[in-house]
């Protein structure tokens, strides 16, 4: 095979393709560490019996801190969300259905029973005027800040 | 599979296909589970849409796809990406005994369930005893 993929035709493009993955592995190498310090038997041990930890995403925006979390199969009523100054704790229950003895089981891969994760929030946030969403799998909770941390832009005079 | 009690999703690679748009591609967590009548494949695929999911069935292989968008980064900055995002792909093959032009999909909270019919020759038969 000959051809040349479309998007490597030009060198400038092709980094541009490339970067993303950089990007990536950054974040790869990110997880791996946080993963590896942050569970008690590091990688050989942790096992099913612990409660499952949720992965997130955390953005922060000009007013607002917004959470993400990968949650596949939970109702949106079995899910518990609470608010600190600083502190977001989002706890939930993703349905057992495989319980069922009956069925007969080829692959059970999907993580099933209940989650938590505590999540600190880099600045204070309007704990009333929290909101949360749940579409397609995807919790997305939004925080507004407290009036008084947001970051206030400061003019540097000429002396 | 993974040991660790994390919701973790993995890459995949699809050597023989060449793909137009970049990015990671991820293996969704399947359960397959047999009743009497039918397979049931049950695909988390969280942030897909329901009209951004693909299933095929080809030469009795059965694909599912879903198209994810990528994060929005505009005005963000983002603390902490701990998950990845990207479209999910899986090709699972189908023995013979299902019938492919009754396959179902449904799609609810980011969970995709396919149910594969079997073929009534298939299907567990009793059969009468009659006394001579």
């Amino acid at each position: 095979m000959n051809l040349i993929p479309w998007r490597n035709k030009d060198p400038d493009r092709a980094m541009q393709a490339l970067m993303p993955s950089f990007e990536n592995f950054r974040t790869e190498m990110d997880r791996l560490f946080s993963r590896f310090f942050s569970e008690p038997l590091g990688f050989a041990g942790a096992g099913r019996w612990l409660e499952l930890t949720p992965r997130v995403d955390l953005a922060d925006t000009e007013s607002a801190v917004e959470v993400k979390v990968e949650v596949p199969g939970v109702e949106p009523k079995d899910i518990d969300i609470e608010v600190s100054d600083n502190m977001l704790f989002i706890r939930g229950q993703k349905v057992r259905d495989r319980e069922e003895k009956k069925r007969n089981y080829y692959y059970a891969e999907r993580e099933q029973g209940s989650f938590s994760r505590s999540i600190p929030l880099p600045t204070s946030v309007n704990a009333d005027k929290v909101d949360a969403t749940f579409k397609d799998g995807v919790l997305t909770v939004t925080l507004p800040k407290k009036p008084g941390s947001v970051g206030r832009k400061v003019p540097v005079r000429n002396a | 599979m993974n040991t660790c009690a994390e919701m973790q999703k993995s890459e995949t690679h699809q050597p023989t296909v060449e793909r137009v748009r970049s990015g990671q591609v991820y293996r969704p967590l399947v359960d397959i589970v047999e009743r009497k009548d039918e397979l049931l494949v049950i695909a988390d695929v969280p942030g897909a849409t329901p009209d951004s999911i693909e299933v095929n069935f080809e030469r009795g292989e059965l694909t599912l796809c879903a198209v994810v968008p990528p994060r929005e980064r505009e005005g963000q900055r983002a603390l902490l990406t701990e998950y990845g995002v990207g479209d999910f792909c899986r090709t699972f093959s189908v023995s013979e005994e299902i019938d492919a032009a009754k396959i179902t999909a449904s799609y609810v909270h980011g969970v995709l369930t396919l149910h594969l019919p079997k073929k009534d020759s298939a299907k567990p038969r009793k059969i009468a005893v009659k006394s001579a």
